[in-house]
């Protein structure tokens, strides 16, 4: 696992590499170029757009399913909701691109290569994720019970929601989120197959790089990587801050 | 504030089990403790109260007002449960005043309040810590704070020193019992221990089954309990079935013993009840009920042992108590026999 991530910062940081087990020279200007290049920079920014688009979506969809999910498996039922809830992972990325393909190419739902779609597809893909984790916690918690003492305490079910249910989840949330952010920032497989040119991520241009300047590609690579050594970071301590 | 349960019954979905036809009554300010076995239907009774369950048949009334349909965030009871349920995200304090909160009560007033209650239970010097740094009997007394507060119209304890150290368990025990008479709140208790129900309140209900066999104060349970069954739930008896004989004798099959049978006939099948504590060791020869045998096991408990020991013929041996052991002989005075249906 090292070894490539060594080679990436090397070769981000090589001259020329051509043909040569380790590159020539010592260079920053991959990183200059990175940042001049505007398709780079566009498709950096439509990852965060689409990362923060997809952090909204699963968590309002994801924490009451995963809230219903619970209270389901409780009474003993909801084993298809969670493997419904759960196929996304199971899935390969490649069938879950061309079913999209095979039914938003058309004129009744003409949103291949919308910004909407490519939300939409990571939302899918993540937010198994999500709920997984938001389920492990509310099993952890034994949610209902504070639920059922809140309620005694004089609590409408809103409010057990609200100053119950939600502050015990931010920990798990907030993780969560983190880790569908990441996912989603470098999500490539089914955003190759549904990304227009004009809302190509990050992954997807990145691979385009590797076809031309190698230090070029390695840089934009690194860049990923920092982001998600900082969403690690970020998570780790908030997490502690919030325990 | 009175509770009245009127012929309420229950069972949960899907399965046998639950209350049936449970009518029970405590008074304003009342400590009634309901005890049973794990799946007798205490809990149940406690959960109907608090309104955690619905769907049951009969009448229950919070100060003679019909609760059916009323939800459980508007029945002003405080309930305690088994492990605490402290809110993990609140300090000691916003967990007291967590109710109040919920009554729309000021933050100035509801933390004077909180902070009151906390003095009460002695934890004062805790009110700003979060309630995971506390021991067990700490957030028990948290716990009952919390479920105070708000000075709900019955208070509900659901085995709140199930989970405690036997050390902790007695002192929590007596607070509790002080806290509860101070605040005069009317209150259910539901346990599996007898020490616990006996000691802590002013009458007790012993169900099993689902329905409640007994409801007295815990002397009158102990002294008169109304079947083998209660019998053998609360304390320590030995118990010998029979057959009434005449009037006055019972045949134990090892023995012919005398006592109270007025409420039977000669023929009727009988059991015969004896506390460990009223067997006479060593009687002199003419003693009523002398029963020559011999003792077999000892255990010692400080201040007294409890034994058993086997007349003659017996099949079963009698459990005994108390500083002096039985070597050959042993009687029991027929004022301490109760003959019960079997």
């Amino acid at each position: 696992m090292l070894l490539p991530i060594a080679l990436l910062l090397i070769g981000s940081f090589g001259e020329t590499w051509t043909n040569t087990l380790l590159p020539t020279g010592i260079t920053g200007h991959w990183f200059a170029d990175l940042a001049a290049d505007t398709s780079f920079r566009r498709a950096f920014g439509v990852s965060l757009m689409v990362a923060l688009a997809c952090c909204c979506a699963t968590a309002v969809v994801g924490l009451p399913l995963a809230y219903a999910l619970h209270y389901r498996s409780l009474s003993g039922r909801g084993l298809t909701a969670r493997l419904v809830a759960l196929l996304p992972v199971g899935v390969p990325g490649l069938t879950l691109g061309f079913g999209y393909i095979a039914i938003f190419s058309g004129d009744t739902l003409p949103w291949l290569g919308s910004l909407r779609l490519l939300i939409a597809a990571h939302t899918v893909l993540t937010l198994p994720y999500l709920t997984q984790t938001l389920l492990s916690d509310l099993r952890h918690l034994d949610i209902e019970r504070l639920e059922a003492c809140a309620a005694t305490l004089g609590a409408t079910p809103l409010r057990q929601f609200v100053t119950i249910v939600l502050p015990n989840l931010r920990q798990s949330l907030f993780s969560g989120l983190v880790m569908v952010a990441a996912l989603s920032i470098g999500e490539f497989q089914v955003s190759n197959l549904i990304a227009g040119f004009r809302y190509r991520n990050y992954p997807v241009v990145l691979l385009q790089a590797f076809y031309g300047a190698t230090g070029m590609a390695c840089a934009a690579t690194v860049v990923l990587l920092c982001l998600a050594v900082i969403a690690t970071l970020v998570s780790v301590n908030t997490v502690q801050r919030l325990k | 504030m009175s509770l009245h349960f009127e012929n309420v019954s229950f069972t949960y979905p899907g399965v046998q089990h639950g209350i049936e036809a449970v009518t029970l009554a405590v008074e304003p300010g009342e400590l009634l403790a309901v005890m049973g076995r794990s799946g007798s239907g205490k809990s149940t009774i406690l959960r109907l109260t608090a309104g955690l369950l619905n769907g049951y048949e009969g009448r229950i009334a919070i100060n003679g007002k019909d609760v059916a349909g009323v939800p459980v965030w508007r029945r002003e009871v405080g309930m305690v449960f088994q492990q605490y349920a402290l809110f993990p995200h609140l300090s000691v304090v916003d967990n007291v005043a967590y109710g109040l909160r919920m009554r729309g009560m000021s933050a100035a007033k509801r933390r004077t309040r909180a902070l009151d209650m906390l003095e009460r239970v002695g934890l004062t010097e805790h009110a700003g810590r979060r309630t995971t740094l506390l021991s067990g009997g700490q957030q028990q007394r948290v716990a009952l704070a919390r479920a105070l507060a708000f000075e709900p119209k019955v208070l509900l304890l659901d085995e709140p020193l199930a989970a405690l150290d036997a050390g902790i368990r007695q002192q929590l025990r007596d607070e509790i019992r002080s806290l509860q008479r101070a605040c005069g709140a009317t209150t259910l208790l539901v346990t599996h221990d007898q020490d616990e129900a006996l000691s802590l309140a002013d009458r007790v209900a012993v169900v099993d089954g689902g329905r409640v066999l007994q409801v007295d104060t815990p002397e009158r349970l102990y002294t008169q309990p109304v079947s083998t069954q209660v019998a053998r739930f609360v304390g320590h008896s030995s118990v010998m079935p029979g057959r009434v004989v005449g009037t006055g004798a019972v045949d134990v099959s090892f023995a012919m013993l005398f006592a109270d049978t007025r409420a039977f006939r000669p023929g009727d099948k009988v059991d015969v009840l004896v506390r460990p504590e009223h067997v006479q060791p060593d009687p002199p020869d003419t003693a009523i009920n002398r029963l020559g045998g011999r003792r077999t096991e000892v255990r010692y408990f400080g201040a007294t042992c409890r034994y058993d020991f086997v007349p003659d013929a017996a099949q079963q041996p009698l459990l005994c108590e108390g500083r002096q052991l039985a070597e050959h002989a042993i009687a029991i005075a027929p004022e301490h026999l109760r003959v019960l249906a079997a």
